[in-house]
């Protein structure tokens, strides 16, 4: 025997539209949900056929619970239909497979979305970080001649005296060693510290600058960005302004840095593996 | 309809004989849905309510006793129409012989009065 065909209602004006029809067939839909689809969605068709042959479409709501009644509960029709399966996993799949394609669709959609950032957000957060890469100077050529080197069993130490109110600063490579372009935009926070005023940071570019060198053509820009394996020069620029007297100091020993990565901007401490300082000297300098 | 009460013996008899005259109905002429569940509301004391009826046609159907098929009349709503087999038909004839003994049975033993003035 062939199994059952089933109709769409075509006709436009009918008591199924009525509130008290539609909630009688909503709980007769979940009454039926662990069932096979087939059987409710027949179960289903009888009944409205039933309802749409026994109400005229303007029923009154006595009719329409009457007729109701007389149809008896949904749970009622559902048992008669067949036993609810005892697999849980029956169950399940009969309920799953009333779920139309336009929403396994949608699901699907949101699940490769879903994935595809998640995939994406692990990539850039994985990103190495970029790192000093050796290279380290001070910037302007005053402090490069004054610069005195001591070193206390691992870590250097590069010490210039403060020249209150001036710009001081240093040069060092910085490497990106990832797959990514990595943008540096700015300082990181709390950075830089309080006695340091109009700082900023700047990367290099130019034919020296790529190979780690600097010239009268070194263009420094900020944001700027640093393709994958490739070097740079960053340049720290500040002017001191606390007078730090004799035998006081200021340690610089790593650079907060906000990078950019893909659509991601995060803070990344740049260690610059060795210590520059920045020492006091008599107070009548600070005038 | 629950014009017959709710005892669960009666409902299972019910159960019981709702197929067979299903078949019945049927093996006179072929009827829609609405059309058989007003004649067995119209019998009385068949259903204990309309809409389970149509679980009933369906089990029928996987049986192979029945059959279905929409039809279009001009002018008319379409409906879908059961229809008996021959397997059913058979079914059917089967039950007319066993009910006629089983109920002459009960009705002895449920009454001997009525069986012993009988036989007088």
């Amino acid at each position: 025997m062939s199994g059952p065909v089933l109709r769409k209602t075509v006709l436009k004006k009918t008591v199924l539209k009525n509130p008290q029809v539609r909630e009688y067939l909503r709980m007769l839909d979940a009454a039926t949900a662990t069932l096979p689809v087939a059987r409710s969605r027949e179960l289903r068709e009888q009944i409205t056929a039933h309802l749409e042959e026994a109400l005229p479409p303007d029923a009154g709501p006595g009719t329409i619970r009457v007729e109701l009644w007389k149809l008896g509960h949904p749970r009622e029709l559902a048992a008669e239909a067949g036993p609810v399966p005892a697999s849980a996993l029956i169950r399940l799949r009969n309920r799953l497979s009333r779920v139309r394609w336009r929403a396994w669709t949608s699901i699907g959609v949101v699940i490769v979305v879903a994935a595809t950032v998640l995939t994406y957000v692990l990539l850039v957060g994985n990103v190495r970080p970029l790192f000093m890469d050796g290279i380290s100077s001070w910037y302007f050529p005053r402090d490069s001649a004054l610069s005195v080197e001591t070193s206390a069993g691992t870590v250097t130490q590069y010490t210039v005296p403060e020249r209150f109110g001036q710009q001081q600063g240093f040069v060092i490579g910085v490497e990106n060693n990832s797959d990514w372009t990595q943008t540096i935009v700015g300082f990181g926070a709390n950075w830089p510290p309080a006695s340091m005023s109009s700082a900023e940071v700047a990367v290099g570019s130019g034919p020296a600058a790529d190979s780690g060198g600097i010239d009268h053509d070194v263009r420094w820009d900020l944001p700027e960005s640093i393709p994958p394996h490739s070097l740079r020069l960053l340049r720290v620029l500040w002017t001191s302004e606390t007078c730090l007297g004799p035998g006081g100091d200021l340690l610089i020993s790593d650079v907060p840095l906000r990078v950019r990565v893909g659509l991601f901007t995060r803070t990344v401490d740049l260690p610059l593996g060795i210590t520059l300082a920045l020492s006091g000297t008599k107070a009548s300098s600070c005038q | 309809m629950c014009d017959m009460g709710s005892d669960p013996g009666l409902t299972e008899l019910r159960r019981g004989v709702l197929g067979p005259c299903v078949l019945a109905l049927l093996d006179d002429r072929p009827r829609f849905g609405l059309e058989l569940v007003r004649e067995l509301a119209a019998a009385g004391g068949l259903l204990t309510s309309d809409g389970t009826v149509y679980p009933l046609l369906n089990r029928l159907r996987d049986a192979g006793l029945v059959t279905s098929e929409w039809q279009d009349e001009p002018g008319e709503r379409a409906r879908r129409y059961y229809f008996i087999t021959s397997e059913g038909r058979e079914q059917l004839k089967a039950f007319r012989a066993d009910w006629t003994d089983f109920s002459a049975t009960v009705t002895g033993v449920l009454f001997p009065g009525a069986r012993k003035e009988r036989s007088r």
